[in-house]
């Protein structure tokens, strides 16, 4: 038998179930459907399946400097998007500023085949796929 | 490593959970089942906390593998021995000696449906966590940034493990506390593999706990009813959920505040005649500053607050009591300042002298003011899009009023307390930030809301009606 109390208390118990509609409409409509298809993050994945090499050409505690055709003046976020999720995919290998660094990785999404990528006093070491490269240079 | 990941786990929670029925006396009326969440959800705290305190130590000092595992070993036999002697030397561990029998939870309507939509939304928000994890294993940007970076370079290159903070490498911000990196690298250490798996089950685990915890310290001090309200609304809020999943450490930092706060009022409530309650609370606080460098803030309001009104308005805290809950947390802090000192010296972007000119500017900036206000009003009611349970609280609390127990009252005022000076200090922060302020709010102020989401939940359940008041 529910009481006077009990009824009064029923608008607050749907209310309180409707809160939580929206973590079970995101379960349901919303992003994961999509599970299967592209990963969000995919990319740590895949430099280090492309990376695996990489220690043999600068040693497990080696660093590396890095270049990329993402303008890190006009596109900030997604240069330091991209060297973050690289030095977590390769580390302990680290990330040095390229002036300092004998090896260098190199990202090219958008330009031409590494094999193309002119950077000054280097070489091609390495290509690991259309758009991941190691090159060497000359360092003072 | 998923094995060795459970046992970890598994093991870390029991020895918490000793640690916190030592600590937590079980000699009132109490309800167990409250209880036991209390113990349960302090347990996993405590024992993740000690662990990254210890690993830290134990880095700090170069004590390989063979030696820790002894360590850790023995520091876990002592506990538990000592759990067992405290279990036979207390019979009245967990029963009534005031001769009051504990309140059984009424089986009501509203008891009822709550429990079932508390049982359902904490599925939904487990499942949205778990598909969050599979759907991101690597977690958020700050988790590859720095908390699983820190540890990944921990685990590769110890025990060369200084190359972390190397100041030419791309990691960056250096100097954030230690917390996750080492509870994480210890848990990988002991699998012998980097698993995604683990900081993903950090990250469940502690939402797991600070639900359990807030359900049961209200439970236990209100009513059941009002635990499980404050339950549902905390899992309806998804940035809360999804935060766990993203295996960021801000819900670890809600967590030992709201922890600390309760810790306290278990101090309170047993009258004073203990104070091991006080010293849980100052490991909670310890424990705390160690999470976040934004967690310096909190526990430095949490301090402020208890000083203000348990010692000085209520006086129901004495200076000594005050002082062993501080002499507690010191450990801890003098682990921070040597990580700080030692580790990770950099300057302050906030405070160097260099600043002032720049800080003194924004400082008379109305505008960012207002923008700040605006942000901050805005994120409250909607908690980043994601959460409506402010507009039902504003309509709870107008529909059911206030009924607030006398001996709650020092409770409540200093989480009330603790939230406006902590919500003060980001504000502050904001002013004077030297970032690009519309992107800093952009990038964390929906996590700032994290951290006071429980201890304001907390405190508002205590001060509201009941459920089934008419």
């Amino acid at each position: 038998m529910i009481n006077k109390s009990q009824l009064l208390s029923l608008p607050w118990i749907i209310m309180l179930a409707l809160l939580n509609m929206t973590n079970l409409n995101t379960i349901l409509y919303y992003e994961y459907p999509k599970i299967n298809s592209v990963l969000k993050y995919n990319r740590i994945d895949e430099f280090r399946e492309h990376l695996q090499g990489l220690q043999d050409i600068v040693g497990i505690r080696g660093t590396v400097g890095y270049v990329s055709d993402i303008d890190p003046h006009k596109e900030g976020v997604d240069f330091h998007k991209q060297v973050s999720q690289l030095q977590y995919a390769i580390a302990p290998i680290r990330i040095i500023p390229l002036e300092k660094s004998r090896f260098v990785i190199g990202i090219f999404n958008r330009s031409s085949a590494p094999e193309n990528v002119l950077i000054p006093d280097s070489k091609l070491v390495k290509k690991f796929n259309d758009s991941l490269a190691v090159y060497v240079r000359e360092v003072n | 490593m998923i094995f060795s990941a459970f046992v970890v786990f598994g093991l870390t929670v029991v020895l918490g959970t000793m640690i916190s029925v030592i600590l937590i006396p079980g000699r009132r009326n109490y309800d167990l089942v409250p209880l036991w969440l209390i113990r349960f959800g302090f347990g996993w705290g405590l024992g993740c906390g000690l662990w990254s305190w210890l690993t830290y130590l134990t880095l700090r000092v170069e004590l390989l593998g063979a030696y820790r595992f002894v360590i850790e070993l023995l520091i876990s036999m002592v506990i538990f021995l000592y759990f067992l002697h405290f279990c036979f030397h207390n019979p009245n561990l967990s029963k009534n000696v005031t001769g009051d029998s504990p309140s059984t939870p009424s089986r009501s309507f509203t008891t009822v449906a709550l429990v079932s939509i508390f049982l359902f939304s904490f599925l939904v928000a487990i499942s949205l966590q778990i598909l969050q994890s599979i759907n991101n294993p690597h977690g958020e940007w700050d988790a590859w940034s720095f908390w699983n970076l820190r540890a990944s370079f921990f685990f590769y290159n110890y025990p060369d493990w200084m190359t972390a903070f190397d100041r030419e490498s791309a990691n960056s911000n250096l100097d954030y506390p230690l917390f996750l990196p080492c509870l994480v690298f210890r848990i990988w250490h002991w699998g012998g593999a980097n698993s995604v798996i683990v900081p993903a089950m950090i990250g469940l685990g502690f939402t797991i706990a600070t639900v359990v915890l807030l359900v049961g310290a209200l439970w236990l001090l209100k009513s059941m009813n009002q635990g499980l309200v404050a339950g549902i609304c905390l899992l309806s809020v998804k940035m809360f959920v999804v935060n766990g999943a993203d295996q960021y450490n801000d819900v670890p930092l809600a967590f030992y505040l709201v922890s600390s706060i309760v810790s306290i009022s278990f101090f309170l409530i047993n009258e004073k005649i203990t104070l091991k309650p006080l010293i849980l609370s100052g490991v909670f606080l310890g424990i705390l500053i160690w999470t976040k460098n934004d967690a310096q803030l909190a526990s430095a309001s949490l301090v402020i607050s208890t000083f203000i009104v348990f010692v000085c308005y209520y006086k129901v805290i004495s200076f000594y009591d005050l002082f062993v809950l501080l002499i507690t947390s010191f450990p801890f802090f003098v682990m921070l300042s040597d990580f700080k000192i030692n580790v990770a010296p950099l300057k302050n972007a906030y405070v160097s002298v260099d600043y002032w000119p720049r800080i003194s500017s924004q400082l008379l900036e109305l505008n960012r003011y207002w923008i700040i206000l605006q942000r901050f009003i805005t994120e409250f009611f909607t908690f980043h899009r994601w959460g409506y349970f402010v507009p039902f609280l504003v309509l709870y609390s107008l529909v059911k009023g206030f009924d607030v127990e006398k001996n709650l009252k020092p409770i409540i005022l200093t989480s009330f307390m603790t939230v406006l000076m902590i919500v003060a200090g980001y504000f502050f922060v904001y002013v004077i930030t030297p970032q690009e302020l519309v992107v800093h709010l952009d990038t964390s102020l929906n996590r700032l809301f994290i951290h006071i989401l429980p201890t304001l939940l907390f405190a508002f359940f205590l001060t509201v009606g009941k459920i089934e008041k008419c």
